[in-house]
């Protein structure tokens, strides 16, 4: 059954493209919320709008495919290099948000412009681009000749919808619950250690009579003197009384084998947020990472992958997120908890994403398997070894 | 996507570990062309590679992912562009014990400037027990000024873990939401 979401989606016919460049475009698609952009993912359905990636080794052929079969959709080409003469108009590579949807959008409002004048497949004239080209490297093949019609084929199309078929192992989105359990992240343990790393100095941490850490963040180095379970129970504890207390001359060294500092400050935050979110940071807050955390270096946290990928691609709300990825809810707030403990979030206070619309309904379940991706089964095989 | 471009590139200056990032996650004997060194890569290793490494991921219906390690030497350079093209991603492996392992990074970047237009970038940092500098935050900084945020991961490439992850950061670049 179709859905009120799904109805009024504008649904774009992606051809030319391989696996991974759909992914991105479907991505793209999802986080765009003024308007509802989707893969055209059922051969017998009229797509409102085409991309037609001619950097394909089918090149130009996809285009004159699509011209068979749609004469007089709306299209937008895109491509890395110069296209003369293009018959539509062209948005250079690499695809980026902020020149898509405009593209888009524009096409949605001026379909004329993407659509081919009469008496032939290619203008007189030549589109102007969206945007500046790269220059043509002299191995790129020159597409000035549109292929003949007879040796246009089915087969992109066909490879473009299973492609599509297969890209279809998402989480559910999730909705952003009722209630989020908040910390301080400016007392206890986590917001005395924050502190002292951003001020870069060397000090012994103190609590509850005994010395927890010894920090040295001009050597990146951190070292934990009580036990695991000991830093667990005290990272519980409400309204610790922490103390600092000054090292033996500000050149003492840290023991070759101590810890880094960023693994030490990034267990101590998933210790101490515990599922809960760092005050100050709301569901619509827009975040970016400034980079990726060191993950292979630092206590494991489900999902934390995803996440990094996801926020150092761009700035988005936790709530965008949770519907984004899926993600339980317990392990966003100790993943924004831990960045922020090793200075990696970008908050941008007082921006804030606008109310989201509700989610999109997860398209019908097909009668049969479907097969899944390359992506998909390569992270699977990884995951199993 | 083509089968036969069902590929993911290592690259990465001399003695940075692809060959053996390669036989960590393989599932064959990895293909080694190695050769006694004649040059100044003599300094750093006895063998070197001076073709093609050759590793393989089988998935559940024997489509097969096919792992590439170039050589590391400028001099083989003509080759990388030939490896690259319709590669999945591209891993780039750091030694953070070469003199400038900063130019080293940006000297493979501009070599794979083609293939980066469209595929996903990862930096693994390898020998960071014997140079800790510069850290991953320090090639975060110098490639953002380049606007790339891509994973930049400490490995070590015997470690099969390691290596796995460098693959799954590769993966989820393209698509934070996929699933497997």
């Amino acid at each position: 059954m179709m859905t009120a979401a799904k109805a009024h989606a504008i649904t774009v016919l992606p051809l030319g493209m391989d696996e991974r460049k759909l992914a991105v475009l479907r991505m793209a698609f999802r986080m765009h919320q003024a308007i509802h952009y989707r893969l055209s993912d059922s051969a017998g359905e009229t797509p409102s709008l085409a991309i037609v990636d001619v950097d394909s080794p089918q090149g130009w052929q996809v285009w004159a495919q699509l011209r068979q079969a749609h004469p007089g959709l709306p299209a937008l080409i895109v491509s890395a290099f110069p296209q003369a003469d293009a018959p539509a108009p062209v948005l250079p590579k690499p695809i980026r948000v902020e020149t898509l949807f405009p593209a888009l959008q524009q096409l949605l409002a001026a379909p004329d412009a993407g659509t081919p004048r009469p008496g032939g497949t290619r203008p007189a004239t030549r589109e102007e681009p969206l945007a500046q080209p790269v220059p043509q490297p002299p191995s790129a093949q020159n597409p000035e000749a549109p292929p003949p019609a007879q040796a246009v084929t089915t087969t992109d199309a066909e490879l473009a919808r299973k492609a599509i078929d297969n890209a279809r192992e998402l989480r559910p989105a999730k909705e952003w619950p009722e209630r989020v359990d908040y910390f301080d992240p400016t007392t206890g343990l986590y917001g005395v250690l924050t502190s002292l790393y951003r001020q870069r100095r060397v000090a012994a941490v103190v609590a509850d009579g005994q010395e927890v850490f010894r920090l040295y963040p001009n050597d990146e180095r951190c070292v934990i003197s009580v036990p695991a379970d000991t830093l667990a129970r005290l990272c519980a504890v409400p309204a610790l009384t922490v103390k600092l207390r000054a090292l033996q001359g500000a050149h003492e060294q840290p023991p070759a084998d101590a810890p880094a500092a960023h693994a030490v400050l990034w267990q101590l935050a998933l210790l101490s947020a515990r599922g809960r979110m760092p005050n100050g940071v709301g569901a619509d807050n827009l975040i970016r990472l400034r980079h990726w955390p060191n993950l292979t270096r630092l206590a494991p946290l489900p999902d934390a992958m995803r996440m990094a990928a996801f926020w150092t691609r761009t700035p988005a709300s936790p709530r965008m997120a949770l519907r984004m990825l899926g993600v339980e809810i317990g392990d966003l707030c100790n993943f924004i908890a831990a960045c922020h403990a090793i200075g990696l979030i970008d908050t941008r206070r007082g921006a804030t994403e606008r109310p989201l619309s509700p989610a999109p309904s997860p398209s019908a379940p097909a009668s049969t398997p479907q097969p899944r991706g390359l992506l998909s089964r390569l992270l699977a095989r990884l995951r199993n070894r | 996507m083509r089968q036969q471009d069902n590929k993911i590139i290592f690259t990465g200056p001399v003695g940075a570990g692809k060959t053996t990032a390669i036989g960590s996650i393989s599932e064959i004997e990895p293909v080694k062309t190695d050769a006694r060194a004649s040059d100044m890569t003599v300094n750093r290793k006895a063998e070197t590679t001076v073709a093609l490494d050759y590793g393989l991921l089988s998935l559940d219906d024997g489509v097969r992912v096919h792992l590439y390690g170039t050589p590391g030497q400028e001099r083989f350079d003509f080759m990388w562009e030939i490896i690259s093209e319709g590669a999945i991603g591209l891993i780039v492996l750091i030694d953070n014990t070469r003199p400038n392992p900063s130019a080293d990074l940006q000297f493979f970047l501009t070599a794979f400037k083609e293939l980066l237009n469209d595929a996903p970038l990862v930096i693994g940092v390898t020998k960071t027990d014997l140079s800790a500098q510069p850290t991953a935050g320090d090639y975060a900084n110098l490639l953002e000024k380049f606007g790339l945020r891509p994973p930049i991961l400490e490995v070590d490439p015997r470690d099969t873990d390691d290596v796995r992850q460098l693959l799954m950061a590769l993966l989820f670049s393209i698509d934070p939401g996929l699933e497997g």
